[in-house]
This record gives C-alpha cells, structure tokens and sequence, in this order.
C-alpha cells in the first residue's frame, strides 16, 4: 500500500483533534461552572464605592516599561481610589501573539486593584514590560 | 540552456521568497510552537484552551496538510538561517581551508539523530504540562534568536539560550538543515502531519538514469525518494531534489496543474503571507 502512512496519520490526527474537542468541551463547562461561583462571591462581597483607605489619587496617569522590543505605554484611569481602566498607548516593539497574551493581566489587576499579578508563561518579556508600565502609572497616583 | 535559465529563476525566486520571509516573520516558528506551549501548560492546569492563541498553530499544520512542509523549506527564519551558516562554512572549507568536500555528519548517525526532535517535543510538551516550562524559559536558543533579530541583547539568565544557540550555529556550519532536522520541536509536529498526495513528490523511478541517485545526494535531510514511503514525514519541501534531477524525473502533482515551479513557489509564498499577516505572524502588521 502506498498510502498507508498517510492513512495511519490522518487516523491519529483526527484522534488528537477529536480528544481535544472533548477536553476543550468539558474544561470550558467546568470553566463556566467556577465562573458562575466566584461571581456569586463577588456580589457578597462588592467593592466600596470609594473605600477609605483608598492608596490612588483619581485620574489619569501614564507608565512607560521596556517590553520585548521597545517602550510600552500606558494610560491608568484611577477613578474613587480604585484601578478603573487602564488602555495600552503604545506597544510598536512587541510580537502580536505574545502582546495578546500579556493583556490578559490587565483584567487581573483592574479586578484585584493591585499591579501584583503573575506575569504570562511564555510572554515574558511582554508581561514585564507592560507590569513595569502599570506600576511606574501608579506610582505617580499614590497618595502621598 | 532553456533548462539552465528557468532553474536560475528558481534560485532567485527563493533566496528573495526566504529573505522577504526572514525580514517580516523572524519569529513564526517560536509563535507556531508557542500555541504547542500554551495548550499543554492549559490541559496541564485542567484550564480550557485559549483559542485565540491556536490560531497560528491551527493555519501553520493546515497549510502543512495541504502543501507539506513549505513553512520547513521556505518560509522557517531558523532554517533560512542554518542553510546560510552552511554556505557560508563550505566557502570558508572550500576556498580558505581548500577542502575538496565539506565536512558533514554520516548519513547512518544522522539518520538516527532525527529521531532527538521528537525526544525535545515530549520533553517540553511534559514540562508544560506540569507548569515547571517557565523556569527553563531561559535556556530556549530561539528567545535568544528572536531577541537577536530585533537587534536587543538578550537579558540576563539567557545565558543557557545563548550556548545552546552558539552549539546550534556551530551545528549548521557542518549539516546542511541541522536544526531543522535535529532539533526542531516544531518540525517533530510537522512530520508527524499526513500530507495530501497532491504536494508530495512522486519519482518516476523506471525513467531514472542508471545509478543516478542525484536526488538522494542532493537532500539535505536523507530522504531515500520512493524507497521509505515512512521517512517522507521529514520532507521539508525544499524542492532541492527536484532542482538537481536532469531529468526531470521527480513530480509535484501541483505544478502539473500550473505547469509552472515557480509560479507554485510564487502562489504558496503568497498565500502563506496573507494568512501569516492575517494570524499575526508578521512583525510590522
């Protein structure tokens, strides 16, 4: 047979796609599942509309950081104390794929409200620059 | 010398397809097997698998099942850069060392070495899988590469990155494709894809002159053509037995259809940028 290798490869390709369909279908219910408590979680224990002991002046204030290929800059929203947005200026030096990646830490921080997140396996040098940029934002709103 | 014309349009064809490729998408491969990473280190954490990193992963193995290897031949930065340290080490034997032939691994030892990527691939998909790949991030010789290619210095604790990538280079200097047929974890995945008989290569064997063996000789990485139908997974696609038969012996269904090598070259380059800049993979998109 000629195309035996072939054959045998497709087999076990569409084994691999089929497992992780199955994988992908049951992490994500269970995905949803945890979602669905935390949030429950979370209306408990709401956050305070301005907290007293709030650490950030409100306003606006940019951060620079050195990401994997250049200067990455932010704009942080500080708004009742609390981390309200924050929007990437300027992220040119960085590889689309691992930028992408990096971004996802910006909804850790607005959530927890503190820069001290995990940077991303894989997009090192992003997730750094792009932490370095918050934090150097939201040493200028401390409170002095 | 018709014949002689059109292979020197072959030629240019590819340097400029491999340096157009280098320039804008330094970074593919490690992007391509970035997506390997990341789905491990996901099932890893029970977590679900983030598809909108899979994208590049999922265009990569579908252009691969469509047109074999042609990211491997053509459009690869890693090997672009490996058949240029071989050039450029063979002028050096050739005309400074007056070597006759340039000195290169044994076809036996080599053979056997090309079973390493796939002992790299499971040692990295496992590493991911238990979380612990971030602490070896600085021992990747294509970080070091990649961060090279946008002209940075790569930071502190690469130091691992860039021995291994200084062995690499040494490497390349004496194996035509030594990485790619080696090392690569990537290639690892690629080999193990059916490809559609369309794009593979047929030899019309009862045609060949007696002995011949120009193919076999000119492949750089030890496909015996027609003979091991389960080796032909590590065909790169490079077209460079295709280039040495005189007689034209050896055929891609595909340019039946266009009647025209280069142009197939010219349409897959094409369409490997389209959808590469469409996934990301281009650095100035």
């Amino acid at each position: 047979m000629k195309n035996t290798g072939m054959v045998i490869k497709f087999i076990s390709l569409l084994l691999i796609l089929g497992s992780l369909g199955v994988y992908q279908t049951i992490a994500a219910a269970r995905a949803e599942q945890r979602a669905a408590t935390a949030a429950q979680i979370k209306v408990t224990e709401n956050r305070p509309e301005k907290p007293a002991d709030a650490k950030y002046l409100d306003g606006v204030y940019e951060g620079e950081g050195f990401g994997f290929g250049g200067d990455i800059r932010v704009n942080v929203t500080i708004k009742d104390g609390n981390i309200h947005a924050i929007d990437v200026l300027e992220h040119s030096g960085e590889d689309d794929e691992y930028f992408r990646l990096a971004v996802g830490m910006i909804d850790k921080i607005i959530e927890s409200n503190h820069p001290d997140v995990d940077t991303v396996t894989g997009s090192t040098f992003s997730s750094q620059g792009l932490l370095e940029a918050i934090r150097s934002a939201l040493e200028k709103a401390v409170k002095s | 010398m018709n014949n002689k014309k059109n292979s020197m349009i072959k030629d240019w064809t590819e340097i400029i397809i491999r340096l157009l490729f280098f320039i804008t998408m330094p970074a593919a491969f490690s992007s391509g097997f970035l997506a390997v990473k990341l789905m491990f280190t996901a099932i890893g954490s029970a977590e679900p698998i983030n598809l909108d990193s899979m994208w590049v992963l999922i265009f990569l193995v579908g252009f691969t099942i469509l047109f074999g290897r042609f990211f491997c031949g053509f459009i690869c930065a890693f090997g672009t850069l490996g058949d240029a340290v071989y050039a450029a080490s063979g002028f050096v034997q050739r005309k400074l060392l007056k070597r006759k032939k340039q000195l290169s691994i044994p076809e036996k030892p080599a053979m056997i070495l090309q079973k390493l990527k796939y002992i790299i691939l499971f040692l990295i998909v496992v590493l991911c899988a238990l979380g612990v790949y971030s602490n070896f991030s600085g021992w990747s010789p294509w970080d070091v590469f990649s961060r090279l290619m946008i002209f940075r210095l790569p930071g502190e604790g690469y130091l691992a990155g860039c021995v291994l990538l200084i062995l690499i280079l040494i490497g390349m200097a004496f194996q035509k494709r030594f990485f790619c047929q080696f090392l690569c974890p990537m290639g690892a995945v690629f080999s193990l894809l059916p490809i559609l008989p369309f794009s593979r290569i047929h030899r019309n064997q009862d045609s060949c002159i007696k002995g011949c063996n120009a193919c076999k000789k000119n492949c750089p990485v030890h496909i015996k053509l027609g003979e091991n139908m389960l080796h032909d997974g590590e065909c790169i696609s490079c077209e460079k037995c295709r280039m040495i038969c005189p007689k034209k012996n050896l055929i891609k269904p595909e340019s039946k259809l266009f009647r025209n090598d280069t142009l197939c070259l010219l349409i897959k380059a094409a369409l490997f940028f389209v959808f590469g800049t469409l996934t990301g993979l281009c650095r100035f998109g």
